[in-house]
């Protein structure tokens, strides 16, 4: 099923939940809706799902225009971050419910309701109440649920954010598995944006009610339009430090206080001459060197694989991401090398790339 | 709900059920034109040459007299109805006809409505109608006209709910307002009929001097006659007095004062017991208010009955009279005050118990006594519970009766423990006087209406409860 | 306080228990009446007399235990009043029941134009006793009495009249109650029946309701003590024993009676209390949720 919103705006009196999003999924898609907690994300979702009436704008499946369709009416199945279950029935009648509300007769129901309790691998537990399974098998129910009724349109709202960390990283993938094997549509909200790079096909990034940005989880990552995604996408963080681009030598060079880096020449020109420019750049396209800009370390944190190290350069502080036989400790003089091909430049004003 | 109207006027409605509906609505005003006339037919058989159409007097001479199916409409209601009634029927037939090109949603349940009150109406007025010409020996011949309005009106039903039919197809909307709407409309109609109605008839009747003595004829408007009698009665003062002593007294020391001592008490006890004493104090509440009297009465009374004069025995006390004449205010206002009591009492101990109790720990780390700690912590925090309570109560007191009237019934003597709505039910609906007189306790009733109506708006406005209300998180209905 | 002085362990402790000891007298005075009239109507059912609380015989000595008192079992016009008690309190459990579960739902959980002002409506009626409307509902009660058939079954003078006007006096009470059990639930669930196919009215009956049983049970307790109690307007809207109920008969009885032997209107009492007792020892908890929650704030 394709999904296509216009325009689509929800306000609550003054408060602005959603405003203008403009977003297409194409057939067999994984999006994910990435964003902070009150983003909008959340909002947008139950728009679609015909929970939410949008003030302005418009849905469409198929192009059909779906505004005013009734949420049964709509082909599509939902997942909860609190699973959602009826907590009075059973998993086979919480499976079998919206089968129920078809009229599919019993057996039949029964062999469907089966079949994707099975494929959940929930199929022994029919009998149980919700409240005697784990969170995962719970999650399983819900999923059953979703798929039970083969919608058109799977919707996620932050399903595994109840769940501990092990059982995420599992149920993450087979969450993954199953939508590229049934090949359904998929909108899939989170606030975690290794779950959202790692399943979406596209991420939309919003913020504010507002949708920044509307891509691949590659681009986004490489090419952030705004200095919100590039804060936002990616753990640790960029760095943003406050410089002048100028040319000298033929050569482009970012510049502040105490701090002087080669930018490539590509990059360079388009934010030289434009005054005072944020550098961005992430902690992996630092490197420790024998020349370049000189720091100290002020914290040292051990994350394991690397040590994520803070380096203060005259007033200002950037993260870089160093081998941690390297045995880096606090106070230990720095050289720092950014890697001329990674930096972004953003507008200080409008936030907004300068290399698009 | 713009949006709603617009998508309405351009949903046209589908053809076959408009032509189905107009036929109905031209079939309804037809029958509702003959319902109309028929009725006068009758009574000019009857030998009397009605005057007016419209069945209302003429002049200062009635036509009453000339016939005796005449005589029920001596300015009955129905006298005004059954015209209106008409002229409101083929109003609507007219507008359905006319009007069908956009139904608006509205439409139909205009006309049910209206139909279905008309309806009852008409239904009682005959029904009584029939009963006094049955008694004179008349013979009623309404009943034809009754036959056409009753199907003109069934007409117009047909028509609203095609109306509502249509509504619903071109527009999705409307089918949402519709599923609300029969949520809410039970408990709609109920409360229409018992308090909304009450109200407004609480009124008329108070401008009447409709009383048991002449209760067959009709509502003749006095204006404020009433209420002049009212403000002049010889105990208004006594009774305005007794009124404002027993709500302060009552509200001071029992269902504010002993609450809020026994809710810091109860605070100060294990869990366990408190629990027992808040149970125990529900008892006076639950008990039927007939038994609940009957103790109290056993108390009070003389030996060798009383229970109280029997502890004064034992005590060598040599008085021992029928208290409640003895005292009768103490025991009005302790038999309202131990039922009041458990409210204040119940909500002060909630209360308290959600003061953190990191605050109450840090006072007494302070070096603060309990005493203080209740002075400056628990006192303060309960501001809002104490407003609530207060409020709440005095609007509560001041309309109740039932355990006074059980008690005293105003008594002993004259007027001595009488309150304001006492006197109001005593007046209306008692056998105290010989007969009710409704209209003149209607009157003492709609001034506590009035009050009541007032205190709670502005106790809603006071306390907010716009924002105790979450709004609703799915927007279909 | 300029110097400090420090008193001795004893004096310490001995003042401690005085001053644990002050709540438990204060409250027990406080609860004293209700127990002793409890414990007349106890001792007064199955005695001859009383003296004060002393069960005497007829020659004033102690004793004179008899179930005689009882004897009222044999009468009609008791079980007609019991059973009209019964009707009145049976409707109002089913009447208010279903009524506010509905009104409240839509109140919580719908989004329609006037739900606001319901709500105020609501809230008004709550704090409003309606007592001093019974002049204008007799009125009312006297025209539906007038129309043919319906009048039978809803008019003044029967049973189904007074079930339905104490069904009203509930309902903004019960409304209120329900509204917020039905606040406290969860939306995604709502949402999840919605998506799964459900029609609103669907999801009321097959999701919510089972999710709010226990307040529906806690509110059946209350309006079934309520409409089993209720004197008031039974009284004021009956006339003679055919659609009185226990209260109306029970307080026509003492007024007929002697005081000497209102040892039989002390066990009529009893017969109506047993109800009462049976839900205050077996509910207890959530009695007191209701009545802190909901309470009508009592005269």
């Amino acid at each position: 099923m394709r999904v296509e919103l216009e325009n689509l705006t929800k306000r609550w009196g003054t408060v602005v939940g959603a405003d203008a999003m403009n977003l297409d999924i194409k057939d067999g898609e994984f999006v994910a809706f990435l964003g902070p907690s009150g983003c909008g994300k959340t909002t947008t979702l139950l728009m679609v799902a015909g929970i939410y009436k949008p003030t302005d704008g418009d849905i469409r499946f198929d192009d059909k225009l779906v505004n005013r369709v009734a949420p049964k009416d709509r082909n599509i199945g939902m997942v909860f971050q609190s699973y959602a279950l009826y907590p009075h029935m059973t998993v086979f009648k919480n499976i079998s419910y919206p089968l129920k509300l078809q009229k599919v007769p019993m057996d039949a129901m029964q062999k469907r309701a089966q079949r994707v309790a099975d494929m959940m691998g929930i199929g022994h537990l029919m009998d149980r109440k919700p409240a005697q399974l784990s969170g995962g098998q719970q999650q399983r129910v819900a999923l059953g649920r979703a798929l039970v009724k083969e919608p058109g349109l799977l919707l996620f709202d932050e399903p595994l954010s109840n769940l501990d960390a092990r059982l995420r990283l599992s149920m993450r993938g087979e969450i993954k598995r199953l939508q590229m094997e049934l090949g359904i549509t998929s909108i899939y909200v989170t606030h975690d944006q290794i779950e959202a790079m790692t399943m979406a096909d596209r991420i939309a990034v919003m913020m504010d009610g507002k949708l920044q940005a509307y891509d691949t989880p590659d681009e986004l990552y490489d090419r952030p339009r705004t200095m919100f995604i590039g804060g936002f996408v990616g753990n640790p963080p960029m760095n943003f430090v406050e410089v002048e681009v100028v040319k000298s030598n033929g050569n482009f060079h970012a510049r502040r206080e105490g701090f002087d880096a080669l930018v490539s020449p590509d990059r360079g020109a388009k934010a030289a001459g434009k005054g005072k420019v944020f550098l961005g750049i992430r902690p992996e396209d630092v490197t420790l060197a024998d020349k370049g800009v000189s720091g100290e370390a002020y914290m040292v944190e051990p994350l394991g694989r690397d040590d994520l190290v803070e380096a203060q350069i005259g007033d200002i502080r950037v993260h870089v991401l160093t081998d941690p036989k390297l045995g880096i400790k606090i106070g230990d003089a720095l050289k720092l090398d950014f890697n001329a091909e990674k930096i972004q430049f953003f507008d200080p004003e409008t936030e907004q790339s300068l290399l698009w | 709900m713009s949006s709603t109207s617009q998508t309405a006027t351009t949903a046209l409605p589908s053809e076959t059920s408009k032509m189905s509906g107009n036929i109905i609505a031209v079939a309804g005003a037809v029958a509702a034109l003959v319902g109309f006339f028929l009725p006068w037919v009758g009574f000019i058989k009857n030998g009397a040459l009605v005057a007016s159409l419209s069945g209302v007097r003429v002049g200062a001479s009635p036509v009453v007299e000339l016939a005796g199916g005449n005589v029920l409409y001596r300015g009955s209601p129905a006298a005004y109805l059954v015209p209106i009634v008409a002229v409101i029927v083929i109003g609507l037939s007219l507008y359905a006809i006319f009007m069908r090109q956009q139904v608006a949603e509205g439409d139909g349940f205009v006309k049910i409505g209206l139909s279905l009150i008309t309806l009852l109406v008409l239904w009682g007025q005959f029904a009584r109608a029939q009963g006094v010409a049955e008694r004179m020996g008349v013979e009623l011949q309404l009943q034809y006209g009754l036959i056409m309005v009753l199907l003109a009106l069934t007409a117009m039903i047909v028509a609203g709910v095609l109306d509502i039919r249509v509504a619903m197809a071109g527009n999705p909307a409307f089918r949402n307002v519709l599923n609300a709407l029969s949520f809410m409309s039970p408990a709609t109609f109920m409360v229409t009929i018992f308090f909304f109605i009450p109200v407004v008839l609480l009124l008329a009747l108070s401008l009447t001097d409709l009383a048991s003595s002449n209760f067959s004829d009709p509502w003749t408007f006095i204006g404020l006659e009433n209420y002049r009698r009212m403000f002049s009665d010889r105990f208004f003062p006594r009774i305005l007095a007794n009124t404002i002593f027993y709500v302060v007294v009552t509200l001071g020391v029992f269902n504010v004062g002993m609450a809020l001592v026994l809710a810091l008490l109860t605070n100060h006890i294990p869990r366990r017991a408190s629990f027992i004493f808040r149970l125990l104090w529900l008892l006076p509440r639950i008990t039927p208010s007939v038994i609940y009297i009957v103790m109290w009465q056993r108390f009070v009374q003389v030996p060798p009955h009383g229970i109280i004069n029997q502890f004064l025995g034992w005590f060598g006390v040599e008085h021992q009279p029928y208290w409640l004449n003895e005292t009768p205010w103490l025991f009005v206002i302790l038999v309202n005050g131990l039922v009041g009591a458990s409210f204040g009492m119940i909500i002060f101990t909630s209360a308290i118990e959600a003061i953190p109790k990191d605050m109450i720990t840090a006072a007494k780390v302070d070096g603060a006594s309990a005493w203080q700690i209740i002075r400056d912590i628990t006192m303060p925090m309960l501001r809002w519970p104490l407003l609530f309570v207060t409020s709440y109560q005095t609007l509560s007191l001041l309309v109740s009766f039932e355990y006074i009237m059980l008690l005293t019934n105003g008594g002993p003597g004259l007027y001595t423990t009488e309150v304001w709505a006492l006197t109001s039910y005593k007046r209306a609906l008692g056998t105290y006087f010989g007969s009710n007189q409704w209209g003149y306790g209607a009157a003492w009733g709609f001034v506590l209406v009035t009050i009541g109506a007032i205190l709670s708006i502005v106790y809603l406005r006071v306390f907010r409860f716009d924002d105790l209300v979450q709004e609703p998180k799915i927007d279909v209905l | 306080m300029t110097t400090t002085t420090f008193e001795t362990e004893r004096a310490y402790g001995a003042r401690r228990t005085i001053g644990q000891a002050i709540p438990y007298i204060l409250l027990c005075l406080s609860v004293l009446p209700i127990l002793l009239g409890y414990a007349w109507i106890i001792i007064a059912t199955f005695s001859y007399r009383t003296e004060g609380l002393k069960p005497v015989d007829a020659q004033g000595n102690f004793g004179g235990f008899t179930l005689q008192n009882w004897s009222f079992l044999n009468d009609p016009a008791v079980w007609n009043a019991a059973l009209n008690s019964f009707l009145i309190a049976v409707s109002m459990v089913i009447g208010v029941g279903f009524v506010s579960s509905l009104t409240g739902y839509a109140l919580s959980r719908m989004n329609f134009r006037g739900r606001k002002g319901f709500l105020g409506t609501t809230m008004i009626l709550h704090a409003f006793k309606p007592e001093m409307l019974l002049i204008a509902i007799f009125q009312v009660l006297l025209f539906i009495g007038g129309l043919p058939l319906l009048g039978d079954w809803i008019g003044f003078n029967t049973v189904g009249g007074v079930a339905l006007v104490m069904i009203t006096l509930e309902l903004p009470l019960g409304v209120w109650l329900m509204k917020g059990f039905f606040d406290n639930l969860s939306w995604d669930m709502e949402r999840a029946a919605l998506i799964d196919g459900a029609s609103r009215f669907r999801v009321w009956w097959e999701i919510i309701i089972p999710q709010i049983k226990p307040g529906l049970a806690a509110l059946a307790i209350f309006t079934f003590i309520t409409g089993w109690n209720a004197y008031l307007v039974p009284f004021t809207f009956t006339i003679g024993a055919k659609a009185a109920n226990l209260p109306v008969l029970l307080n026509q009885f003492s007024g007929d009676t002697s005081l000497a032997s209102w040892n039989a209107v002390a066990a009529l009492g009893m017969f109506q209390l047993i109800p009462i007792i049976i839900f205050f020892i077996f509910t207890q908890e959530m009695l007191l949720n209701i009545y802190s929650g909901g309470s009508k704030g009592g005269t």
